[in-house]
């Protein structure tokens, strides 16, 4: 041998021998070594695969990313249904649905559908027909409550537009008082001072006073001295720069004094008189579009949020908790909720959970499945006669060799929360489908749709998503319109035929009267004709019942003060339609 | 049970050229391929046109997987180059072998101009008119183009400044440009310290380069595929997209983590091209020698992308003059060499003002050393308080321009900046520090072996070559299996601090 060794073949020799230990590590399934967990590494992959499914059930769901969850103290099921002293049914507290409402029939390959599980479709019905008939004589509100994936108004910004430019409406819905994300809401520019914010979330860090004042919007706004709070309109979507009314909402306590100046005007003076229920100041003037309120003496107010909207036409109202699976809705006052549903009377409350109990390498969520059943019969008690539907979660990837796929513990969540819409008797509708299925979130990524944790949507994927939702609910009002204007049609035919076989019978003949007598007899009869919708009055959504409740809602909430001398903008009447309101006076 | 058919058609699928997954070193794929590649190329030692054919034929291939058909660029340029560089030396007429060597420059940066920056002219034709007065072009930019541009141009103009000599066969020729470990990522080797090495016989590959080889090839892969392919998946990438989601601690651990991020992403891509290339006989020249180690602006460019770096400074530089021409003048060349070494990295507006940002800081430096002449070039020779001074003032102002090199735009750039110094929430810090936990521990892990001394990195350099063939072939399959849990983690879900 003469030289050193050279060593071109080693090259070689290397690269066989760590193709060979990595074709034997291949064999070796995925593990756990205490927190760490480590897939199969499969060098062949591109070429081979194996089967890798892993069921792993797990009887306590921690929180995504709560970094100091709580507990919440366990509520059996028991209790709340003794203390309503009811059932699980739906109380009274909205007018009384007529019987027998059109359930819509939609078909197509490319809707996702909103399923109805309720009896009879009936609940998903009313709510048809709100839209269908009411929302041009009152506001039909949709509650939509969540995490951090609808935060900053996502998906309900194009929620909200697109039922508003089909169904009127104006303003923004809710906006809490002061909120640490204020920023980043493109809907409503919004700033404030001189208020601590409480999140129900953090239930540890809430003082003792306040943790029983919760409402599902899920935060509290304790003012300091010298608390304000500004909003201004913005055009980032269309229909939510103004509105003809604007309320308040909150609990004084004690002497609390609010100004509130509208669009840069004069402030006007509200001292609402002391009180342990939630209150409101409702404001009504055409073009609401910059709202200032200032406090004084802030002790003992306790402070929720400024619903912006229309007196008539659709409002959507966003209650995004960060963190929140759902569970810790059931920390929120039950009574609060109540004297919210009392003034809100939302037509639809949305609950849009599930990303915060996934846990990548888990696909048994039957633990979840019971909490969300739970949360599911709260917010039926608290908001008797909304239509409840669950809103699933959207797709979610998972890293395998490189490419992002979707996580299987979302196809387990999904199968949770569709079951559990079902024994609720409430409605599902799967926002992974709408977003295309499986392996959607890349495609969302990739647009620019989605924020690269390949979780989280970003407003243009939230407009897709509302799109989808919103087609669904133009085809099943549609379908209603359809049905019903068939239905009253045929219930004329009915009512004609009936009445010519009486006019025979009373006229002795046996043979068909001519029109013009028949014309004559209907108008004799007139009461008995006007009782049912003609087809046409159907079709434009003018009914007898509706008109009444409309002209109703509108004395209540905009009725237009007597304008004071002079420069004297203040003018607004505080309104109350409720009696357990004692509203607040516009002083000067 | 295993379906031959249907894994004869993934081999195939895998062979062929497809465009969402380009070769690269850190993938199966290419372990095989290399496998099969140098059990070949093992009995070629002493026949050095076979071998050359035999790595050509392999690096087109090579080429033609990472991106598509345009290897015939590759081969138009080595042709017209290999030409121009025959005809310069047969000539001594000056005007001819000016315009010899113009029309090489001509055709290289034409080319790269048409196929890398044809939308940026656009933009910035339409910027200026105001209104859309021309159309963007879908071109797609053919991979490695601006680095086998570069290669060809310091073969022609050497060969014009009489440093080199023209190769005889236009294989050679082709061979040294098309060399697949350079061919893709750099590093720009220059003709000059590539030719001698190509007709080595017989081809010798010594322990010492066998092993060092090994151990660029490791550390490359745990700085691209760990270090960086993981922190800028679940935490840097997050934070520059959207800087006012997070606190100015995370904006500002982003910035430190980007810096660490685009090191390793690109030091560990040429460390494994270094050490392919070792392993078959071939030496490079370093790329990167601790970059972040530099005590001044000056250092840094001697130490980061070094083979750009003196590219630049030995054809753009020097033929504007250097600092031959005056201080002004100088000055003037550094800023106008590294604007257009911005450039080079990519067409977009951010990247020239960021390689403006050096040039000023270079100009800069030059001209404080001139008002105090204790002032030195490098760190070496500083006093050690003033060495580990200069070196966070240097590293902060790096991380600066990197700042604006990442993100989108420069409003971004400016938030990032805000949210370091206005909302930077001292209080939030442990949570977050728990929370991004892996991400951190990577980091501070990445950085810390940066800086170890370089007598240490050697020592370990020195034990893989001592270490028997078994003992480095575990050691580099178990960094593969690291590498491969990394690609399959679970994506860091977003963490919301800031309540």
């Amino acid at each position: 041998m003469s030289g050193p060794k050279d060593y071109t073949r080693s090259a070689c020799y290397m690269a066989l021998l760590i193709i060979g230990l990595l074709v034997c590590v291949s064999f070796v399934p995925g593990g756990r070594v205490g927190h760490v967990s480590f897939k199969r590494a499969n060098i062949l992959s591109d070429v081979v695969t194996f089967q890798d499914e892993r069921l792993v059930p797990v009887s306590d769901v921690e929180s995504l990313d709560d970094p100091s969850g709580e507990a919440l103290p366990p509520l059996p099921l028991q209790e709340e249904v003794d203390a309503t002293g009811g059932t699980l049914s739906e109380e009274d507290g909205t007018e009384p649905a007529p019987p027998g409402l059109s359930v819509p029939r939609v078909e197509g390959a490319d809707i996702v559908r909103i399923t109805d599980y309720s009896a009879d479709g009936q609940m998903m019905a009313r709510f048809y027909h709100a839209l269908a008939y009411e929302a041009d004589r009152r506001p039909v509100r949709i509650a939509v409550l969540g995490d951090s994936f609808i935060e900053a108004d996502i998906i309900t910004a194009d929620l909200r537009e697109q039922l508003q430019m089909a169904y009127g409406g104006n303003g923004v819905g809710f906006v809490p008082f002061s909120t640490p994300l204020s920023k980043y809401r493109g809907t409503v520019s919004h700033t404030h001072g001189g208020w601590t914010d409480y999140n129900l979330i953090r239930r540890k860090t809430v003082p003792e006073e306040y943790k029983e004042w919760f409402f599902v919007s899920g935060m509290l706004a304790i003012p300091g001295e010298g608390a304000s709070t500004e909003y201004r309109g913005v055009q980032f979507r269309r229909r939510i720069e103004k509105s003809n009314t604007a309320t308040l909402f909150f609990v004084n306590r004690e002497h609390t004094q609010l100004d509130v100046a509208i669009n840069g005007g004069e402030p006007c003076r509200y001292i609402p008189d002391s009180g342990e229920q939630v209150q409101r100041i409702a404001l009504g003037e055409p073009g609401i579009s910059e709202l200032r309120i200032d406090l004084a003496n802030p002790a003992g107010f306790i402070g929720y949020g400024v619903v912006l909207e229309d007196s008539v036409g659709v409002s959507v109202h966003n209650f995004s908790v960060r963190s929140n699976s759902g569970l810790a809705l059931l920390g929120t006052s039950r009574e609060i909720n109540r004297q919210f549903a009392d003034y809100l009377n939302y037509d639809m409350v949305i609950l849009q959970y599930g990303l915060n109990a996934m846990s990548a390498d888990v696909t048994d969520y039957g633990h979840y499945q019971k909490q969300l059943v739970r949360i599911i019969d709260y917010i039926k008690r608290c908001f008797p006669g909304s239509a409840v539907v669950v809103m699933s979660v959207g797709d979610r990837s998972t890293m395998q060799n490189g490419t992002a796929v979707t996580m299987p513990a979302v196809r387990a969540m999904l199968r949770t929360q569709e079951r559990a819409a079902e024994v609720c008797g409430v409605g599902f509708w799967n926002t992974y489908q709408a977003m295309g299925g499986d392996n959607s979130m890349p495609k969302f990524v990739e647009r620019h749709w989605a924020a690269k944790d390949y979780t989280h949507i970003g407003y243009p994927g939230g407009k897709y998503i509302a799109e989808q939702f919103v087609k669904f609910i133009f085809a099943a009002v549609e379908s209603v319109r359809e049905q019903d204007a068939e239905r009253a049609r045929l219930e004329e035919q009915r009512l004609q035929e009936e009445m010519r076989i009486r006019a025979e019978s009373l006229l002795g003949r046996g043979t068909l009267l001519d029109d013009t007598l028949s014309d004559r007899l209907r108008e004799v009869s007139g009461g008995v004709f006007s009782f049912g919708a003609s087809a046409e009055e159907v079709s434009t959504g003018k009914t007898l019942a509706g008109k009444e409740a409309g002209e109703q809602g509108r004395e209540a909430l905009s009725e237009d003060c007597p304008a004071a001398e002079g420069s004297d903008t203040c003018g607004e009447r505080v309104s109350s339609s409720a009696d357990k309101f004692p509203g607040g006076e516009c002083e000067r | 049970m295993v379906d031959i058919s249907r894994i004869m058609e993934n081999v195939v699928g895998l062979l062929r050229y497809d465009p969402a997954n380009p070769l690269i070193f850190s993938s199966g794929l290419f372990l095989f391929l290399f496998a099969g590649f140098t059990l070949f190329y093992a009995f070629m030692r002493r026949t050095p046109v076979l071998r050359m054919v035999y790595v050509s034929l392999f690096s087109v291939y090579f080429y033609y997987k990472t991106g598509g058909f345009y290897f015939f660029l590759l081969v138009l340029v080595s042709v017209t180059d290999f030409l121009i560089g025959r005809l310069l030396a047969k000539t001594e007429v000056r005007p001819y072998r000016r315009g010899l060597v113009a029309l090489s420059v001509l055709i290289n940066l034409g080319m790269l101009a048409y196929f890398k920056y044809t939308n940026l002219f656009i933009q910035v034709a339409n910027d200026l008119a105001g209104r859309d007065v021309l159309a963007f072009r879908n071109i797609f930019l053919p991979v490695g183009i601006s680095f086998f541009v570069f290669q060809s141009m310091s073969y022609t103009i050497d060969i014009y400044r009489r440093q080199l000599r023209p190769l005889r066969h236009w294989l050679d020729y082709f061979f040294y440009l098309s060399f697949f470990p350079q061919l893709v990522a750099g590093p720009i080797v220059r003709a000059r310290d590539f030719i001698p090495q190509i007709r080595q016989t017989p081809l010798r590959v010594t322990r010492e380069m066998f092993g060092r080889g090994l151990f660029l090839i490791m550390t490359g892969l745990v700085k691209k595929a760990i270090i960086s392919d993981y922190i800028s998946v679940n935490f840097v990438d997050r934070v520059f997209d959207n800087p006012m989601l997070y606190t100015g601690f995370e904006n500002l651990m982003g910035i430190y983590g980007y810096a660490l991020q685009i090191y390793c992403d690109f030091s560990g891509y040429s460390d494994m091209a270094i050490g392919i290339a070792l392993l078959l006989g071939f030496r490079f020249p370093k790329n990167f020698d601790s970059p972040y180690k530099s005590a001044t602006i000056t250092e840094f460019w001697r130490r980061w992308h070094i083979s750009l770096s003196a590219w630049l400074k030995d054809y753009l530089y020097i033929s504007l003059g250097g600092n031959r021409k005056g201080r002004f003048r100088t000055y003037v060349n550094l800023v106008v060499t590294m604007l257009l070494g911005g450039l080079w990295h990519g067409a977009a507006l951010r990247f020239i003002l960021w390689g403006g940002f050096h040039g000023v800081l270079l100009a800069l430096h030059k001209f404080l050393m001139r008002l105090f002449p204790r002032m030195k070039v490098v760190g070496a020779d500083m006093k050690r308080g003033w060495r580990v001074a200069g070196i966070v003032v240097t590293f902060h102002l790096v991380c600066l321009g990197w700042i604006f090199f990442r993100a989108r735009d420069v409003g971004t750039g400016v938030e990032i900046l805000e949210q370091v110094f206005t909302n930077f929430d001292v209080s939030l810090i442990p949570n977050i520090v728990v929370g991004y936990w892996e991400i951190f521990a990577l980091m501070l892990a990445g950085y810390l072996a940066h800086f170890t001394p370089q007598r240490v990195q050697e020592g370990v350099c020195g034990r893989v070559v001592r270490n028997p063939l078994v003992v480095n072939a575990l050691l580099l399959a178990l960094i593969i299996w690291a590498v491969m849990q990394v690609k399959s983690a679970e994506i860091q879900p977003f963490i919301y601090f800031q309540f």
